[in-house]
């Protein structure tokens, strides 16, 4: 019994001591195929940035809106040379994985999460230019030239909220319950709604002419002079 | 800054309030309940004018008089949306009975208790897309008492089914929509009686719209769209066409962030037994203060198709308010002032009826069979039919809970006409003179009715 116990101590010692290794060089493995893959993504995280500046600095040029590109330009300036810097960064990783030089991959990779941080900051920065009222766009909050006296406020940039459409529609026994109202793509003020002119639908809540229809037809007249009665 | 931190209150407020049933995680099921007590003056929206003769009995002319009642409106509706970036999808259906209680004519005016419906399925698909596509279905049933007896109520069905193809550009400034539908009419009643089938239509419209946005909240518009209304069952048009024709140009939006306009103008023509050249036209200036008052005025010229006329034209000056006071209460006064202008009535112009000079009454000819001879004539008044119209409509409202609130509203509608129709039947029974009759029926179209109606709802 003893020697059996001692056996099976000296198996599992042995088992140990010789898997030690494989496990070392197991986990060093998955920590640079981790590095690879952090790297990549912080590049590519970089370059989307990139692009998205890029399109930024277009719509104010093709907007005419100086004020806005001299703004971004500052921003984009210093983004550039992040930019450079990441890319480069991202190389030297690939190249030092590839020459089994782990640690220094490792150090490289703080200095690129450093500077993708620092490209996070500058496109949130970069979303603070003031821009002139020069596009009409639904999807886009406009910061605009700041007279809200002049413009309205930024959250209700509708023609349909400008014509009242919805004025009251919280009011739950004011409501018309009978329709399920859409996104109302045109954004017309009901102007498409109709195949005739009519007034604005925001104006009385209601179909315009409704009343107007029902009460324009004569009712039938059934007078009994019918003979089969 | 008063006004600034109202704003914000009712926009938190508005947002708060997203009632309904989520039944998915874009899709919302919202039920409702009203009960609404109504005292109405004058059901049947009849003239105190009109006279009803039985020259067999010699009875002389009598008024036919009004009636008022108390109606109690039950009406549960639900409506389910599915609304996503790309597409929204919505059904609702709302049903409204009638309950006549017969206050001062308890007979008659049970038998008027009936069932209103009304329905809309709306799709919008590839919403952020350049192009995109809608479809709308409105379903109405409706039942109101007859004109000017109390025999029953007209049953009408309307459907509306429209398709539109939109084409937008990326910064959603321009737009093109191209609609095309079919509405059609049918009297339950017209079944049994002829004089329901002329109101029975279908009509094909097609629409092509177009906006620019070039300012903020502001945009130029232009609207050509084209009707063609068949009244397929008219006993009484030669030529039962009726084919509105409407292109109009526009302008509408904020002028100061207090201040919006909408100013249009186009050209109108209808295409039926005559042709008809008209204008149309639309001014309404709109005043908002932040999010508690509202203020428009405005006047509308527009020609539309009408069943028993080739068209007619509306001369209208309206006005609404509104103020929202203390975040729960709504306060709404609506008036509107019309003037209508008919087009030539197509009744007894058609073949079935010939003009006699001497007693200047339209006559149907003389129907004689085994059951004996029937006798018909209708005298109208002559030249231009022309009505007014004025509705005034205050009410206020009172939400007690974002999904359960009150309403108290009075409505006036008050119509002068000069038009007025005779009608005259008699009947010679050719075996028993027991069944003869002869009777004269003169319709006057003038009415004042005055409606308060008390409205608790529910609706989460």
């Amino acid at each position: 019994m003893r020697k059996l116990l001692v056996f099976l101590m000296a198996f599992s010692i042995l088992q140990v001591t010789s898997a030690a290794p494989d496990n070392a060089k197991e986990d060093s493995k998955n920590e640079v195929q981790s590095i690879e893959k952090e790297a990549k993504l912080k590049v590519l995280r970089v370059s989307e940035i990139e692009t998205a500046l890029d399109k930024i600095s277009k719509d104010a040029v093709k907007e005419k809106d100086v004020k806005w590109k001299v703004c971004l330009d500052d921003y984009i300036g210093t983004f550039k040379g992040v930019a450079v810097s990441a890319i480069k960064c991202g190389s030297k990783i690939e190249e030092l994985i590839l020459a089994g030089k782990a640690e220094e991959a490792k150090n490289q990779l703080i200095l690129l999460r450093g500077l993708t941080e620092s490209a996070e900051k500058t496109m949130t920065e970069s979303q603070s230019c003031e821009r002139q009222l020069t596009r009409v766009d639904s999807e886009v909050s406009v910061i605009k030239e700041v007279n809200i006296k002049v413009t309205g406020s930024v959250a209700d940039e509708t023609v349909n909220d400008s014509m009242g459409l919805g004025f009251s529609d919280e009011f739950v026994a004011d409501s018309d319950k009978s329709i399920v109202s859409g996104t109302d793509l045109a954004d017309a003020g009901g102007a498409d709604s109709s195949d005739v002119n009519n007034e604005s639908p925001g104006s009385s809540g209601e179909e315009a002419v409704s009343e107007e229809i029902s009460g324009i037809i004569d009712p039938p007249d059934v007078v009994d002079v019918s003979p089969t009665k | 800054m008063v006004s600034v931190c109202a704003q914000t209150v009712f926009a938190q407020s508005s947002e708060e309030n997203k009632n309904g049933f989520k039944i998915t995680k874009d899709t919302v099921l919202n039920v409702g309940l009203s009960i609404t007590p109504e005292y109405e003056s004058n059901i049947t929206k009849a003239s105190e004018k009109t006279t009803e003769e039985d020259r067999i009995a010699g009875s002389g002319p009598q008024k036919v008089g009004t009636v008022s009642d108390l109606i109690l409106h039950y009406s549960p509706s639900i409506r389910i949306k599915l609304d996503d970036m790309n597409k929204t999808v919505g059904f609702s259906v709302f049903f409204d009975y009638n309950h006549y209680l017969g206050l001062q004519d308890e007979s008659t005016s049970k038998k008027l208790s009936d069932l209103d419906i009304k329905s809309d399925f709306i799709g919008e698909f590839n919403k952020k897309g350049v192009v995109f596509f809608e479809f709308d279905n409105r379903f109405s049933r409706s039942a109101n008492p007859d004109g000017q007896d109390l025999s029953g109520r007209y049953k009408n069905i309307l459907d509306t089914f429209a398709i539109a193809l939109g084409i937008k550009n990326l910064e959603d400034t321009l737009m093109i929509k191209i609609k095309t539908g079919v509405d059609f009419n049918y009297y339950e009643e017209s079944k049994d009686i002829a004089a329901y089938k002329d109101y029975n239509y279908v009509s094909f419209v097609g629409d092509i719209f177009g906006r620019w946005k070039f300012l903020p909240k502001t945009m130029v518009f232009l609207n050509a769209a084209y009707r063609y209304q068949e009244y397929y069952e008219s006993s009484i048009r030669s030529d039962s066409r009726s084919m509105p024709f409407n292109v109009f140009a526009g302008l509408m939006g904020q002028i100061t962030p207090h201040i919006s306009a909408k100013l249009s103008a186009g050209y109108s023509a209808s295409f039926s037994k005559d042709t008809k050249h008209d204008y149309n036209a639309n001014a309404e200036f709109i005043f908002k203060y932040g999010k508690t008052t509202f203020f428009n005025v405005g006047y509308l010229r527009n020609m539309l198709p009408s069943s028993y006329f080739q068209y007619y034209s509306t001369h209208r000056l309206y006005m609404n308010f509104k103020q929202k006071f203390a975040r729960v209460f709504l306060a709404k006064l609506d008036f509107s002032y019309s003037f209508l202008e008919f087009g030539p009535q197509i009744e007894f112009n058609s073949s079935d009826y010939t003009f006699n000079t001497g007693t200047g009454a339209y006559e149907k000819a003389t129907v004689t069979n085994v059951y004996g001879t029937y006798d018909y004539s209708v005298m109208v008044s002559g030249g231009k039919r022309n009505d007014q119209l004025m509705m005034l409509n205050p009410s206020i409202s009172y939400n007690i809970l974002s999904w359960l609130g009150l309403k108290l509203s009075y409505e006036l509608e008050y119509r002068t006409s000069d038009y007025d129709k005779t009608v005259r039947g008699t009947f010679t029974d050719a075996v028993n003179a027991d069944n003869n009759y002869d009777r004269i029926v003169h319709t006057y179209y003038d009415f004042i009715n005055h409606k308060v109606l008390l409205n608790i709802a529910l609706d989460y």
